[in-house]
């Protein structure tokens, strides 16, 4: 070996190494901890009792609950996918064919994000409030009594109640990721376009899309694992109620874990959060994959 | 000068934007006005404006709150955390980018951004405790780093792949070192995706409630957000009050994002999109 | 290509070998200096001066309990001597979290607030988190049993070990909008019947009959456990629970069923969930939408002058099947008290510390601040109320009216498991939400108490 390449290699491993180190200590290591956990039954104090997979067999065969809070959360995430991404896509890409109040429309869009998600929370449960909550006020007043809801205690309605803010909070999250990657394209492309004829429609899927297509898959994951982890929300406006119409995996997890003092239960739902999202994760990349190859 | 017939499917883009902005907008504006004014007001009238400025909500919140305290508090954990979140990130991304391009290692870091903190908090705690970190600074802000360490590096390493080769190159063949080049070449020329990561660590960090309440609860450490959540207590809730406070808390975020939002849009751009 | 990544898979090795090394080095060196510690203790204690942590929900970021507040850092300021306090603030359920993520990870405050309830501090008392209350009743000087209502112990204690005394008294009350009821002709209800012949009296105008609703079984829990009051018995009910962990009793069906009466007259708002916990069902009532309201004193600081004039207090409706002569019949609440961590305890630094800290916080003091500022009913009874001085609307005369009334208990004192009260505040939620009917709650209760007696 020379000395070229062993400084080489001593510098990578010091450059990795504050990251590589806190990461494994902090974040892996209490993932590794977790799944020990999910084998238990231990409320936190008292003796831990293993019973391998015990609690995993509990939650799918026998808990009344398990199977409506992963539909919820499945719910969730074709919420993600299906309409806060394409929304996010398609206001992108208005806003990116625009000259005049770009900056403004890019900015008012991602203000929301910037607010704490459990301010978004509370700010909602008022807003839906059925007596003086702004929405049911609003129906009312345009003449559409009949479309009042009761928005939060309807087990039909309310997981759509809660699943709402979160689209409405981080769609400009997506947006202002999707328009910056627009911004990217060699503009070239887009005129030489404009020369040959296309229209608006065909641009954005002949050239736009092609091209941001990486994008795209990252918006994909952070977005389907980002669902999977939804808590701040939903938990401030139902506290997963009624019954467990809105919960999903994490407030269920939760309220096992520290309401319940049940914390091998709640790992173990912690621990089918974390299997999904790599389930999620891999489906997503093989498809890109696969996709990118047939082009 | 000729006037320009607009184009209809124009004019409907601009009324469909402007209809998405009022709706992204109107609840940090009713929040605004609900700041000014009592609970009945709010409750009675939920949107009107207030005929009656409450103005005292402001002076009370700035004062039950002890923002100058809390505010200082938040902006230390937040841009401490940025500064290490992202000298660390791009440091290591640097390595898994240009120099080992390592997938294996992407992939190990990209696990991080499925786990949810709240599901592995315990053994968490515990190591904080083991250090003896529990209710100090140094202690919130090293988990504010730590939780954002995956996510930023997931977003840096494609970004910094799609940096010209040459200028690193010219300058290796200067004479200057690896540390020399990334101190004076990668981090200047990653400057818009240190920005990005930069933000959404600042966001994080700025609105986080559960790792804060889990590791810092000393009154003095405390920070804004915590304070904004304290107010509002179980059974008693002044939702004016509260509006003023959360008004307070947003605006420093909102201000900077104002300010820096060419640079965070900027630093999506290039690297990352590469399928 | 190999040697890219054999080099990776050592760094990666070393780096989680480092991290394995500075824990275990951590650790090592927390062991030591509680070593230094013992020492120092057994030497020179004066030295050195223990630190306090308390946890409370006395938070200077409200107007209402700042002033307690800072009589806790001056007291604490004047003894810095004796301890250094260390005064955290959790509010709301979330204390609940906090709690047991410190006792997970060992890092238990000295002294904390808590729900008292046997479902939520039988854990802490079994697995030795907390010393029984008695001990440092029998060490204080100050603070004695008989300085508070005999009738709270039960609410603070677990299979008849008291863990803590309630800092402050509640009492659940019926009050009704007297304008209202004038406005539409209806007359105060004395039956549940009354109740359901004004509903649609008030729906057509557009009125809520009743602000109730269940987020989390909140406030709904008490509710129920106000209309179980009345029935013949039903201590016996709450005992049943207790020890034989079910809820399937005739008293308990009849509840419900009466609960499901009203929520299918309309007596109480459509969106449970949504009016759900105490802040929103209080504000209901306080912002003259609903004509009548159970409200617990806690929630009584929220009321306007303005309403607070409008209001009168009944006696409880009678209900179908109820024995109890509601006349006489308050129920009065308060769980919640500080209770002591055993190690702190065990501590012989900390000990006297911790009296002297105990003492001030039940030292009439701060139950006349509290009170005075913030409205909370002193627990100590050689308080002497000054009518004068109290700033909440109402409550001096909702205190004359429920004082020394019978009671009886509530769920989260009788249920016997911690485990199982999200079974019964999502049963709850259900049933006011009217999507399952009170044979399924039960049901579903009753499942779920099977389950955890089997552990």
């Amino acid at each position: 070996m020379n000395s070229r390449k062993t400084r080489r290699k001593l510098f990578s491993f010091f450059f990795q190494l504050p990251s590589v180190f806190l990461y494994t200590v902090f974040l892996i290591f209490p993932a590794i901890a977790s799944l020990y956990y999910a084998l238990l039954k231990w409320d936190g104090i008292s003796e831990k009792i293993f019973v391998g997979l015990g609690n995993f067999s509990e939650l799918l065969f026998s808990d009344r609950y398990f199977g409506t809070v992963l539909g919820n959360t499945f719910i969730s995430m074709l919420a993600g996918i299906l309409i806060q991404l394409p929304l996010a896509l398609i206001l992108a890409y208005m806003v990116f064919r625009t000259v005049k109040g770009f900056r403004f429309f890019q900015s008012a869009y991602f203000v929301p994000v910037v607010i704490s998600a459990t301010i978004i929370g509370l700010m909602f449960s008022l807003f839906f409030n059925p007596v003086f909550g702004p929405v049911n006020t609003l129906l009312k007043d345009i003449g559409m009594e009949n479309l009042t809801q009761n928005w939060l205690s309807d087990p039909k309605i309310v997981l759509f109640s809660v699943i709402l803010p979160g689209v409405w909070q981080y769609l400009g999250y997506y947006f202002i990721i999707l328009l910056a990657a627009m911004q990217s394209i060699p503009k070239e492309l887009i005129e030489s376009a404009v020369i040959d004829g296309a229209n608006t429609v065909q641009i954005f899927h002949k050239i736009i899309i092609p091209n941001i297509k990486g994008m795209i898959q990252v918006c994909i994951v952070i977005n389907l694992t980002g669902s999977i982890k939804t808590f701040d929300i939903p938990y401030m406006m139902t506290q997963g109620g009624p019954g467990a119409s809105s919960t999903f995996l994490s407030i269920y997890m939760y309220k096992e874990a520290f309401i319940d003092s049940s914390i091998g239960r709640g790992t173990a739902i912690a621990v089918c959060m974390l299997l999904l999202a790599i389930g999620v994760t891999v489906i997503v990349n093989l498809l890109f994959a696969w996709i990118n190859r047939n082009d | 000068m000729k006037k320009r017939k607009i184009k209809p499917e124009i004019l409907i883009k601009y009324i469909v934007l402007i209809a998405v902005a009022v709706l992204m907008l109107y609840p940090l504006f009713w929040m605004g006005i609900s700041s000014l004014k009592e609970n009945s007001d709010i409750f009675a009238k939920p949107f009107a404006l207030p005929t009656d400025p409450k103005w005292e909500n402001y002076t009370l919140a700035w004062e039950t709150a002890e923002v100058p305290l809390h505010m200082l508090n938040s902006i230390l954990y937040a841009v401490s955390a940025v500064i290490f979140t992202v000298i660390f990130s791009a440091m290591a991304s640097y390595v898994i980018a240009r120099i080992s391009t390592g997938r294996k290692i992407y992939h190990y870091f990209s696990l991080g951004i499925m786990i949810p903190i709240n599901a592995i908090i315990i053994p968490f705690i515990l190591i904080f405790r083991r250090i003896d970190l529990l209710n100090t600074r140094q202690g919130i802000i090293l988990a504010f780093v730590v939780t954002n360490l995956a996510f930023s590096i997931y977003i840096l390493v494609p970004f910094m792949k799609e940096l010209p080769a040459e200028l690193e190159d010219a300058a290796m063949i200067d004479g200057c070192g690896r540390v020399q080049t990334f101190l004076r070449i990668i981090l200047p020329i990653s400057k818009g995706g240190l920005a990005t990561v930069g933000t959404f660590v600042l966001l994080n960090s700025w609105n986080d409630l559960f790792l804060s309440l889990l590791i810092i609860s000393k009154q003095d450490y405390i920070t804004l957000n915590q304070v904004c959540y304290n107010m509002k207590a179980q059974y008693v809730s002044d939702y004016g009050l509260i509006s003023a406070a959360v008004m307070i808390l947003v605006l420093p975020v909102l201000v900077f994002f104002v300010l820096f939002q060419k640079q965070v849009v900027k630093g999506m751009t290039a690297g990352s999109i590469k399928g | 290509m190999k040697n890219r990544k054999l080099r990776k898979l050592m760094g990666l090795g070393l780096g989680t070998m480092l991290a394995l090394g500075t824990i275990t080095g951590c650790q090592g060196n927390g062991e030591e200096r509680d070593v230094a510690e013992e020492t120092k203790a057994d030497g020179s204690a004066e030295g050195e001066v223990p630190t306090l942590r308390l946890i409370s929900w006395v938070t200077s970021s409200d107007p209402k309990t700042k002033p307690t507040y800072e009589l806790i850092e001056q007291f604490a300021q004047e003894h810095s001597s004796e301890f250094k306090l260390e005064h955290e603030n959790i509010l709301g359920d979330e204390l609940k979290a906090k709690i047991k993520t410190d006792i997970a990870s060992d890092t238990v405050p000295d002294i904390f607030i808590y729900w008292g309830s046997g479902g939520n501090s039988t854990m802490l008392l079994d697995s030795d988190v907390i010393i029984p209350f008695d001990e440092y009743l029998d060490e204080s000087k100050e603070i004695k049993r008989d300085l508070f209502p005999e009738e709270s112990f039960s609410r603070t204690s677990s299979n008849d070990t008291l863990v803590t005394i309630t800092t402050g008294l509640e009492y659940g009350v019926w009050l009704c909008n007297q304008e209202l009821f004038d406005q539409y002709g209806v007359e105060l209800p004395k039956t549940l019947d009354d109740m359901l012949a004004m509903s649609d009296t008030f729906n057509e105008n557009g009125i809520i009959p009743f602000a109730m609703g269940s987020k989390g079984g909140n406030p709904a829990h008490e509710f129920v456990a106000e209309i179980l009051g009345q029935m013949p018995d039903c201590e016996k009910d709450f005992e049943n629970l207790t020890d034989n962990y079910t809820i399937d009793t005739e008293n308990i069906r009849n509840t419900l069923d009466i609960i499901d009466t009203m929520r299918e007259n309309k007596l109480f708002p459509s969106d449970t969930v949504s009016i759900g916990d105490w802040d929103q069902q209080f504000a209901l009532y306080n912002e003259g939408k609903a004509a009548m309201i159970y409200a617990w004193t806690w929630q009584i600081p929220n009321m306007s002058e303005e309403m607070a004039e409008k209001t009168v207090i009944i006696d409880a409706p009678k209900m179908p099947g109820g024995t109890r002569d509601t006349s006489n019949f308050t129920r009065a609440g308060g769980d919640m008290g500080y209770m002591i961590s055993k190690s702190a305890w065990e501590d012989p630094q900390k000990h006297d510390a911790i009296i002297t800290l105990m003492d001030y916080l039940y030292s009439t003091d701060l139950q006349e601040s509290a009170l005075y500022n913030g409205g909370t009913i002193p627990a100590r009874m050689d308080v002497e109320i000054d009518e004068s001085k109290v700033t909440v609307p109402m409550l001096s005369e909702i205190i004359n009216y429920a004082k020394g009334k019978e009671s009886c208990p509530n769920f989260p004192q009788t249920c016997p498991k911690t485990e199982c009260w999200t079974d019964f505040a999502d049963g709850f939620d259900e049933l006011f939400a009217g999507i399952s009917t009170p044979e399924q709650v039960i049901e579903n209760i009753d499942n779920s108490l099977a389950a955890a007696k089997g552990n």
